[in-house]
Parts: C-alpha cells; structure tokens; sequence
C-alpha cells in the first residue's frame, strides 16, 4: 500500500514538473515569437526590394530581419523542446516562422509579384467578364477549374482577380501545413515528431510554386485525398498487399535477408503509423465521395498533379495502405476524359512537345538544372547552388532518417514510395523545363516526414542532431534559395500604372511588343490585344530595329522589371535598355505615347 | 492543432464535444448568410471579401463535412473542410462554364443559402447529441 503510495506521488510529481517545464517553455516561445514578430514588421520597413540584384534580395536584408529569422527559429525550437509540444506552445511560433519566411517578399514590396501569378489573374478575370472557355487564348485555358473558380469568386467578393495575388503564397503555405500535421499525426509517434515536421516543410518549400496559381491549390487537393486515402479509407497492414505478396516470395526473402543481413536492419520490421479509423460504410462512401470531387476538380484545374496523385494512389494500393485500391485507376479515367473532351485543343499537335523527353530523365533534369545555372553571373550561380544543396540535404536527411528509422525496427515504405513516386513523371514528360522543380515540390511533404521521423521516440541523439543539422541549414540557405530570383520578379507601381494605361487608351485589337509575356500586361483584358514578343530583338542596331518592327500601327511596351529580368537572368548587356530607347528615339515612325520612372509606351505610327 | 481527437461519432457521450460542434454550426451559419446577403444584394464593403471568401471555403465545406461522422482531430477536419469547400465552388464555377449560364453572384448566394441551411441544421443535430447526453446521465 506504502509503494503504491509511493509510487503515486512519484507519478504526481513528475506530470508537475513537466507541465511547469512545457508551462515554461510555452511562455518562452510565445515571447520570442512576439518579439520576433515585432522585428519583422520593423524590418519589413527597411528592405528595398528595387536594389535587389543577382544573388537576390539577401544582400538588401537588413540586420534586423535577420534577428528576428534568429528569434523565430529560437521560437519554434523553445516549442519543440517541451515533452510533449501542444497547439498552445506551437502556434504562435510556427505562424511567425511562416511570415517571416514566406511573408517578408509579400510585405516588403508595394505591388503583387511574379509574372505567372498576374497571367493566373489575367485569365481568371476573363470567366469572370466572359463567363466560357477559350482554349485557343493560352494552353491553360484548357484546366479552367480554378480560373473559372476564382473568376466566379471574384465576382461575388465585389473585388478584381488581382485581389487573390498578394498574400496567396503565405495563405498557401499555411494551408499546406494542415494536411501534412494531420499525416504526421498518422505516420509519426511522439507529439515533438508530429510538430516539427511544420518548420522543416515550410523552410525547405523554396520552390516558389505557392504564387496564386492552380498547381498551388492542386497540391493542397493532392495531399488532401492522400490524407482521406490513408486515413477514413486507410486499410494498413493488409496481408492482402501486392507489397506483402512480394515480400512473401521465397527468392525476394531470401535476397532480401542478405541485403539486409549487410545493412544491419532488421528483416521484420514495424510499419510506422496508426491503424486505419474504424468507420461505418457510410462515412466511408461518404468519403468515397469526397475523393471523387476532390480528384475531379484537380483534373480540371491542373495537367500535371492529377497524373502525379495516380503515381502516388498506385504506390498506396501497393502498399496496401489504402482500402481505395482503385482510386489511382479512378483519377487515371478522369485525366483521360478530361484531357480527351476538354482540352484536346491543346494535346493535338502537341504530343511531340508533351511527351518528347518519354525515357529521358538525365536529358529533362540536366535541361532543368544547366537552364538555370547557365547565367554567367557569380550571384545568379551562388543562389543555384544554394537550391541544389537545399535539395540534396532534405534528400539525403530523408534517406538518412529512414534508414535509423529502420534500424530502430520501423519502416515507412508508404512515405518512402510518396516521395519517390512524383520521380516517375521525370521519366514521362519536361513541363517545359520545370520538371525536377515539380517533382521535388510533389515529393518535399513525404520527405519532411520521414526527416521528422528521426526526432521521433527513441531516436536519439542522432535523430536530433540530423533533424537540427538540415533545419538550420535550410534556414541559413533561405534568404538565397526562396529571394533568390527577388531581382527580376518583383514588379513595381510604375509597371501597374503603365499596363493601366494600355488597358484605357490603346485600342481593342491592337499589337503590342514587349520584350517578354510574362507581364502584366496580362493581368486584365486577356484576348484583347495581339502580344509579340520581341526578345533578343532589342538589341538590335538601328538599322536592323526599323526592319524588325512592323509597319504601324503597334505599340511597345517597356518596363523596369523587364530589363531587370534580361540582364540578371538572360545575360542581356547592362546597357541595353538605354540603346534601345536611343534607337527608338531615332526613328521617325516611333513616339513615346506614355512614360513613368519604371515604364514606357512607344506608339509605331505607319511609315 | 494540438491532435487531441474528439470523438464526432459518439458526441452524445461528449457535450463539451457536441457544444463545440454547435458553435461551428452556428459560426458558419451566420458567415454563410451575411456572406450570402453582401452577395446577392451587390452590397459593397470593406468586409465583404474576406466574409465571402470564408464562408465559401469554410461555411460550404463544413455543410458538408459536418455530416460525416468521422473520428479526427482539428488538422484532418479542417483540411478536409477547406479542401470540400474549395473542390464545391470550383465544382459550381465549371458547371455554369459547361451549361453556358454565367451568373455567379446568383449562384454563389444560392449556394451560400443551402449551406447556412445545412450549417443551421448540423447545429440543431449537435445540441439534440448533447441534450440527449444530459438525459442519460
């Protein structure tokens, strides 16, 4: 009776000092994120995002912002630090991460960025004025779902499409964060492992693919049916498994055994995660249905993460992880209908340049990576190589923590095949160059977990030390990985004020030159004018510029944040924008219509 | 966030759970019928977007999902709200595309109609769970 007395009081003790330890702990982060907080909102003050060059927008941030990074990271790690983290010690640190990180560019500039964002609000104010479809205005006509939806909102929210632009990217993240904290709570064991997946996401999504755009809603769509297709329709450990199956063959095993036998796992290990939810069939045809809408409106919306999101349904139905074992042949019907019936405008005749790099992965991920390292500038290779190296440590930190994970007697071959599986459309199409960027933003949830993985009971030093080690790395490459490109995508007041300008005074039908389309000229009036680009054109001498140009009447359209982008990141001379506003000024037919510090008009009359 | 679950199919042993759950109803009840007034009457403010936008994602995908008894914690619920009530205003946008009958602000007010009604609804189930608990105890 003594001991149990004992024992009890021991018991009553030790919650004591752990909850005034996550009590302390608590009040820690919650401080340092206040403070964090008010040094960013200083900070913001002081950058100017217009002196950004090569490297980005790292050189222009001031010591300030760089104390509050400090804090915020101080934040989080006093919220992780407790035993058992909770939304009371979390929060407020890991919403001031996420401003900190993915909300100064959006703070500190004065106008929406990037080019595509402002295409995306372009094409969704044409359903919202026009109300149809037109796929022969821009491929991406032909998956209007979020166009047609943001067009539709925007019409009833009274504001223009451009409203969404500013704070998508923060939004986006924020959202992301749900349906990979709910995976986690699923796949990871200790509430600090669960946790700390958030901060090494949000550091390690340097992808810029989080704009106002619908890749952006697809990916959340995308991890919102993985998590309903492991979760309320989650079948784990089903003997019944293609993997399992596999895996009981004599020759695999015994392959396996010796393979294994070197590495030092062991043979048998436990799967990682919770048991599926026991639920009724009718919350599981309800969820079947969920599923159904939420595939249905990724096909309409974007070409590629429905094709990745099969990849990934098949890996889970391998695994046997979800009772949906069909939904990947489900999502596979719906691309196929959708791209047969809606978008065949665009697939016919272009097969060669959808599918002409079928089995040539090291040719598509050389094309991405050397386009973007060829740049001759020491900045513009430093914030590529800052990416790359980003990319290789969450890589090989994932690697890493599967294999201690492993050897701790866990597996989690369902989030090891999430994260190799969006490899595969390496193999199938280029997207234009952009491929390896996709594939590692389909992969990056999968692989923060299983780097979170290693913090998680039992893990020890080691996974402390590997989970710490690529956090601060990843923290310390932002800056250059994420505002890296700050100097040619950032647009300016001046550049608005200009498309404006077009938008009231040149005529419905007229041509417009430009020296790149990713403008934003595009933000409104999609269809209106005929847009030309002129490209390395505007280097031209005089003599060769008058045969160029067309034989009026046409316009010319030059901004800032156009010649910005040709000689941080094309290569263009410094001084090519004085010669060819020189070279206009010298020809008869040409008249600056309209001019701002960042912008001009050329109007080409006949000649 | 904190991944505390609250059993939503056995709320009527939980009224602490149920009251939750009626004041989500009711929450979004209220945003979905001002949102569907600013909507409908064209009635311009500085509130209007942000009421819109809300009760679009949440108000729509919470009349959905809060017919769905499943067992979770808020992170599931509220990915899986956001992403119904997205998935259910792009549903509705194609539709008028496809059937050539543009008219959004009619049919984004209708849509917020229905879902304060099923909102009001899944508040009046909740506080019938939790009366009935207080019964049996």
């Amino acid at each position: 009776m003594t001991e149990t007395l004992d024992i009890h009081a021991t018991v009553r003790r030790q919650s004591k000092s752990e909850g005034t330890a996550t009590w302390k702990y608590g009040v820690g982060s919650g401080v340092l994120s206040i403070c964090a907080f008010a040094l960013w909102a200083y900070s913001v003050g002081l950058i100017h995002v217009y002196r950004s060059g090569p490297s980005g927008l790292v050189a222009e941030l001031p010591i300030v912002w760089w104390l509050a990074l400090v804090l915020a990271v101080a934040a989080v790690a006093s919220g992780l630090l407790t035993k058992a983290p909770c939304a009371l010690t979390m929060l407020a640190p890991i919403l001031v991460f996420t401003l900190v990180l993915h909300g100064t560019l959006l703070a500190a500039e004065p106008v929406p960025r990037f080019g595509p964002a402002y295409q995306v609000a372009g094409f969704a104010d044409y359903f919202k004025t026009v109300g149809h479809m037109n796929g022969r205005l821009d491929a991406r006509m032909n998956w209007f779902g979020l166009l047609s939806g943001a067009g539709m909102a925007a019409k009833a929210m009274g504001v223009p499409t451009t409203w969404f632009l500013r704070w998508s990217p923060a939004m986006f993240e924020l959202s992301y964060l749900l349906p990979i904290k709910s995976l986690g709570n699923l796949y990871l064991r200790s509430p600090r492992a669960r946790w700390a997946v958030l901060p090494l996401f949000l550091v390690g999504n340097w992808i810029d693919q989080d704009y106002f755009s619908p890749q952006a809603v697809a990916l959340f769509l995308y991890l919102v049916v993985l998590l309903i297709c492991v979760r309320t329709l989650g079948a784990q450990g089903s003997r019944a498994s293609l993997s399992a199956r596999i895996s009981d063959l004599g020759v695999f095993r015994s392959l396996a055994g010796k393979l294994w036998g070197a590495l030092g796992v062991p043979g048998r290990a436990m799967p990682l995660g919770k048991s599926e939810e026991v639920v009724g069939p009718r919350t599981r045809g309800a969820a079947l249905g969920l599923v159904f809408l939420l595939v249905g409106v990724s096909v309409a919306s974007h070409p590629l993460t429905p094709v990745v999101l099969c990849i990934a349904l098949l890996a889970l139905a391998f695994t046997g992880r979800t009772r949906l074992r069909i939904s990947w042949l489900i999502a596979s019907l719906g691309v196929i209908t959708w791209t047969s019936w809606v978008a065949k405008d665009y697939w016919i005749g272009h097969l060669q340049v959808v599918f002409g790099g079928v089995g040539n992965v090291g040719g598509t991920v050389a094309a991405t990576t050397s386009r973007h390292i060829a740049s001759a500038s020491f900045g513009r290779e430093m914030v590529e190589g800052a990416r790359l190296t980003a990319t290789l440590a969450i890589v090989l930190a994932a690697a890493l923590a599967t294999f201690l994970l492993w050897r701790r007697s866990g597996r989690s071959w369902d989030l090891v095949l999430l994260a190799a599986a969006p490899g595969v459309i390496g193999a199938l199409v280029t997207y234009g160059g952009e491929v390896t960027l996709r594939i590692l933003l389909f992969s990056l949830p999968a692989l923060c977990l299983l780097v979170a993985s290693a913090v998680d009971q039992g893990g020890g030093r080691r996974g402390l030390i590997l989970y710490g080690g690529v956090l601060i790395l990843l923290v310390a490459l932002f800056p250059l990985t994420r505002y890296g490109n700050e100097g040619f995508e950032t647009f300016t007041p001046g550049d608005i004020a200009a498309t404006e300008w077009v938008y009231s005074h040149v005529p419905r039908g007229s041509t417009i030159l430009t020296e790149d389309f990713t403008e934003t000229l595009g933000m409104s009036h999609v269809g209106y004018y005929h847009l030309s680009e002129l490209g390395p054109a505007v280097l031209a001498s005089p003599r060769v510029l008058k045969q160029i140009l067309p034989n009026g009447p046409a316009w010319i359209y030059v901004t800032r944040s156009q010649y910005s982008e040709t000689t941080i990141y094309r290569g263009f001379p410094g001084n090519w924008l004085k010669r060819f506003e020189a070279n206009l000024a010298g020809l008869p037919s040409v008249r600056r219509a309209y001019v701002n510090s960042t912008a001009a008009v050329y109007y080409i009359e006949f000649h | 966030m904190s991944g505390m679950p609250f059993q939503r199919t056995g709320e009527r042993e939980h009224p602490g759970a149920a009251r939750i759950l009626c004041s989500v109803g009711l929450s979004n009840a209220v945003v979905s019928i001002s949102a569907a007034v600013f909507t409908l009457a064209d009635w311009h403010n500085a509130a209007r977007p942000y009421v819109v936008l809300v009760a679009l994602l949440v108000g729509t995908g919470w009349a959905i999902v809060g017919w769905i008894d499943v067992a979770c914690e808020f992170s599931y619920l509220a990915s899986v709200t956001l992403a119904t009530g997205l998935g259910v205003a792009i549903l509705l946008s194609i539709c008028l595309v496809v059937l050539r009958w543009w008219h959004p602000a009619v049919s984004v007010g209708a849509l917020l109609c229905v879902s304060t009604a099923s909102n009001v609804c899944l508040a009046g189930r909740s506080v019938r769970g939790s009366r009935g608990a207080r019964y049996h105890r």
